[in-house]
């Protein structure tokens, strides 16, 4: 799980790079979130494994730019008028919370188990709305070529899965390291499913 | 302190579990919503399409039985009154040409044509309706029904003036729905009298047209054929809608709203 996991990224990295051209706008911030994603991922494995030091600082960024491409991600396929404002307003609350989080709770070395769990909230509560949008039009078979669906269902699954890691992650790290081991294994799982899907709506954008 | 990490763990494992069971359940019910719907759509177009085939069948077939009756009536009458003159003209005596009275006997042969044709073509088209308005062609049609002794026709107005305001085309439908529910009457019903009637209801011109005779089934309403249809498709070319309520034995009272 230690290598197929952070590998397996390369597999939607090339069909999003590959289909590039016929790639939907949304599309192409999930191309960009799983760059993001990777870039940070690599430079915490080799501060980690190289240099053996606290990569965590580099989770803090993750999580504020994660959550910062999910909402324009998630504008692109909600957009209207009427929650505009919240969508532009949102990655920057999230931002004063995380520094808030940093500054007073969980300094940039720890897992900042508060800003994660929160940002999978935000992202669930995106997702939902999306399949209450696509629910107000019913699509039929024609919902699977939709890109957008298998986007959110990535995202969906993976965060439904791994809210609760992120919730007791702390917690879990301080009694046992090796049931958090465990643990991390099934959010490797969650997170190869999630690229699967990833993989699976990148390769539904035609021109 | 071992039970206790123990238990976190496998709560976490089941919270875990339990959210990722709970999210993907509810992309699995979204999944057989969405088919249950797009199902549901597709019966109800298919349902649709059906229905506008039957009307454009029933108006085509109208068209025919229209052609038929035209060709039955010209060959009928018109070319049975032809060839009787043919046949007096053919003759070619004094004796033959005149009546007993001295009158010419093609004559009254050559009022009967004028008169036959007049009656088809009246049939075809109106004539009053676009001189008179439809008003005035209801009282007409009434009066020919009542002086037939056929059955007995009573025509109300309370609309006043929105009668004849209406558009063309509507009224021209209205007066062939009119005649094929009056037709209906008399072949099927066994009725005496039909009363049709005019009035403005929320702002809406309606039609009430009802009889007195032995009505039938509310659930054969649809299975009636081509005379409801026929008049379906005609309401529908003028945005007009109807409904029909009978039971046996009650007559029949159809209601057309016309206009906003």
């Amino acid at each position: 799980m230690g290598v197929i996991v952070p590998l397996s990224i390369l597999l939607p990295l090339f069909f999003g790079i590959y289909q590039y051209n016929a790639l939907t706008r949304p599309a192409r911030y999930i191309l960009l979130y799983l760059a993001v994603s990777g870039i940070i991922n690599l430079s915490a494995t080799i501060i980690g494994k190289f240099y053996h030091s606290n990569n965590l600082p580099l989770l803090h960024i993750l999580t504020v730019l994660e959550l910062y491409i999910f909402v324009l991600f998630y504008q692109q396929l909600l957009f209207s008028s009427r929650i505009l404002v919240m969508f532009r307003l949102l990655p920057l609350v999230f931002l004063a919370a995380c520094v808030f989080n940093a500054v007073f709770f969980q300094d940039i070395y720890t897992y900042n188990s508060y800003a994660r769990s929160l940002e999978a909230l935000i992202i669930m509560l995106l997702a939902i709305n999306y399949f209450a949008k696509i629910a107000a039009s019913p699509q039929g078979s024609k919902i699977y070529a939709l890109p957008g669906f298998w986007f959110n269902t990535a995202a969906f699954l993976y965060f439904s899965g791994a809210f609760m890691l992120f919730i007791f992650s702390n917690f879990i790290v301080r009694v046992s390291r090796y049931n958090f081991n465990i643990i991390w294994n099934i959010h490797a799982s969650l997170v190869l499913l999630m690229y699967v899907l990833f993989t699976i709506g990148f390769v539904k954008c035609k021109k | 302190m071992q039970k206790i990490t123990d238990n976190i763990f496998l709560l976490v494992l089941f919270a875990m579990t339990g959210t990722f069971i709970l999210a993907t359940s509810f992309v699995f019910f979204f999944l057989r919503y969405q088919r249950r719907a797009q199902q549901q759509k597709e019966a109800m177009q298919k349902a649709e399409l059906e229905h506008s085939e039957n009307l454009l069948h029933a108006a085509l077939q109208s068209q025919e039985d229209e052609r038929r009756r035209i060709g039955r009536d010209l060959h009928d009458d018109v070319g049975a009154a032809l060839s009787n003159l043919r046949m007096v003209m053919g003759q070619g005596s004094k004796a033959a040409i005149e009546t007993d009275m001295g009158t010419p006997a093609y004559k009254p042969l050559i009022d009967n044509i004028i008169t036959t044709v007049r009656n088809i073509s009246h049939s075809l088209s109106p004539p009053g309706l676009e001189l008179f308005g439809l008003e005035h062609t209801l009282h007409e049609l009434c009066d020919t029904f009542n002086t037939s002794g056929v059955i007995r026709l009573s025509f109300i107005n309370d609309a006043g003036s929105r009668m004849d305001a209406m558009d063309k085309n509507a009224a021209l439908a209205v007066y062939r729905v009119l005649q094929e529910l009056i037709s209906n009457t008399i072949k099927h019903a066994e009725a005496k009298k039909i009363v049709i009637r005019f009035c403005i209801e929320n702002e809406r011109l309606v039609l009430v047209y009802s009889d007195d005779g032995k009505g039938f089934a509310a659930a054969a309403v649809k299975k009636t054929g081509m005379g409801l249809q026929n008049i379906e498709a005609r309401l529908s070319m003028v945005q007009a809608v109807f409904t029909v309520n009978t039971s046996p034995g009650n007559g029949i009272v159809v209601r057309i709203i016309l206009s906003k």
